[in-house]
């Protein structure tokens, strides 16, 4: 969990984005963005919105091509690849038309797992996730946060080593969300896995995060990177640390700049 | 349970029955008073003596049987082939975009014009009902199953891809089951249509079906047993639309209760 070291799971090279439309002035989404994940480390990212950071979790996750740059994990070129890293969307996603243990399954199905193999491979694992009792319910029938969980759950079980949150709770209520960021936490702690999370909640990133990356208004680039030296476990009390509220403020201070002057050119 | 709710439905149920009794009641009196010639409306004692006898001599049920069968054929295979055609231009939008038009136009077109040419090529047979019942569907289906194709949630398919997933598993993964709410969705309308379609064709040439009954009774002036043919076909298209229902509401049973 340091930075400096040569061995970055993962690593982003001069990426850049700028979108191209025919007649119209190229619109630039993303400055040469530089920046490394160590093994093993949640990073959260905040910026304004229209930044471009889910443009950047896009090009990461191989669905988007970057104008320029590279995506390396575990120091090999990953650029424009899918399937590299574990992906998740505001949106929980979950398909409507199948069961919640289907869902899970639906990553290990589609690398040819074969299903019944796959459903009781999860099916003891559903307890850490809240959702022991419910592997036969659709969807609609769940709430937010256990619609998340499962959606999580399938993001993990996808099982790469580097994950790619983005806003996962941003359309859960407070209270729902605060249990969440807990639950993940202690899921991470266990799992191993590498997180980049997208937030624009920065209590959330700070209160979730080794490290903030603080992006500017678009184009977008890395203007900050923060360290968040705060002792894990995290618990509710941690939000009122004075510790944390300098941090807070910190980035708030910074933030507020780049919406100002995201507001300001738009 | 005897509740408010349970007392509720037992009025509506006696209103249902209040409305026929009212209605057949005053037709039937209407007729005997001689305000209404039977000639032109028929009575529904002599309706209900006819079907009674038709069922015993076998020609209603084989009559009902004919529609029955050419309407489902009809529908199942229009469906089928409807639905591929559709979903099958999900992997090209190019040629997609050229289809397009076409079938624009022949769903818009009434497919019951298609007759005398249908007539043509199978002659006065059952297949020429069938045939015409289907092309109604199939129109139908392949127009859903293309809108369906087109409607499907593009963040799923992102997270298909994202989850490395090749186009043909996209495709049966998520375009085939989102595309099949629709579709499904679409099967009461269709089995209407198709009903439609063979009891028209029916109408063209037959010499057996309800369609056919209605058509040659009305001819010769039976208004007695025109009524019978078509108090069967409402209970036929009801029973046939009960059963779509049923399928409907298994098939898309993850929609929720709600």
């Amino acid at each position: 969990m340091h930075r400096g070291d040569d061995t970055a799971k993962l690593e982003i090279a001069g990426i850049s984005k700028t979108f191209e439309t025919p007649g119209k002035p190229p619109v630039a989404a993303l400055g040469a963005i530089d920046a490394r994940i160590a093994p093993g480390e949640f990073v959260c990212l905040v910026g304004p919105s229209g930044c471009g950071k889910s443009t950047l979790f896009n090009i990461i996750a191989g669905l988007e091509q970057a104008s320029s740059g590279a995506v390396l994990c575990d120091g090999s070129e990953v650029t424009g690849k899918t399937g590299v890293v574990g992906y998740q969307l505001q949106k929980d996603l979950l398909l409507p038309w199948r069961t919640v243990l289907d869902n899970i399954i639906l990553g290990m199905e589609l690398r040819n797992v074969p299903k019944r193999e796959a459903r009781a491979q999860v099916l003891p694992l559903l307890a850490r996730y809240g959702l022991a009792g419910f592997e036969n319910n659709y969807p609609s029938t769940l709430s937010g946060g256990m619609r998340q969980r499962a959606a999580l759950m399938r993001t993990l079980l996808y099982d790469k080593d580097v994950i790619l949150l983005d806003e996962p709770f941003g359309a859960l209520d407070a209270q729902t969300r605060a249990l969440m960021q807990e639950w993940l936490l202690s899921v991470w702690a266990e799992s191993g896995k590498t997180i980049l999370f997208i937030t624009h909640d920065v209590e959330e990133a700070l209160f979730l995060a080794d490290r903030v990356w603080i992006m500017s208004a678009r184009p977008g680039i890395l203007k900050a990177q923060l360290d968040v030296p705060i002792a894990r476990p995290r618990t509710q009390d941690t939000l009122v640390d004075p510790q944390f509220i300098a941090l807070k403020r910190q980035v708030l201070t910074q933030i507020r700049e780049e919406s100002r002057r995201a507001f300001e050119t738009r | 349970m005897p509740s408010k709710r349970g007392n509720a439905d037992t009025v509506v149920v006696a209103g249902r029955i209040a409305v026929v009794v009212v209605v057949f009641g005053a037709w039937e009196g209407l007729v005997r008073a001689g305000v209404l010639p039977v000639f032109f409306f028929g009575q529904p004692s002599v309706i209900a003596a006819k079907a009674y006898a038709y069922l015993l001599d076998g020609s209603l049920l084989h009559n009902c049987w004919v529609t029955i069968s050419e309407t489902v054929i009809g529908f199942v295979a229009g469906m089928l082939l409807g639905s591929v055609l559709g979903l099958s231009m999900w992997f090209s939008r190019p040629a997609a975009r050229i289809v397009e038009p076409f079938l624009v136009m022949f769903n818009a077109t009434p497919k019951i014009a298609l007759a005398p040419m249908l007539v043509l090529y199978l002659g006065i047979t059952y297949w020429m009902k069938v045939a015409l019942s289907f092309s109604v569907v199939v129109v139908i289906a392949w127009m859903v199953a293309y809108e369906g194709s087109r409607a499907v949630d593009s963040d799923l398919v992102r997270l298909l891809y994202s989850l490395s997933a090749s186009r043909w598993q996209v495709f049966t993964k998520v375009v085939v089951p989102s595309c099949l709410s629709w579709i499904i969705s679409s099967f009461r309308l269709c089995i209407g249509f198709s009903l439609t379609g063979a009891v028209v064709g029916e109408f063209i040439s037959a010499n057996a079906g309800l369609g056919w009954f209605i058509n040659f009774s009305s001819s010769v002036y039976e208004l007695n047993d025109v009524w019978v043919g078509l108090l069967s076909l409402m209970i036929l298209a009801t029973v046939l639309n009960l059963g779509v229902d049923r399928i409907e509401r298994r098939l898309l049973a993850w929609r929720g209760a709600t």
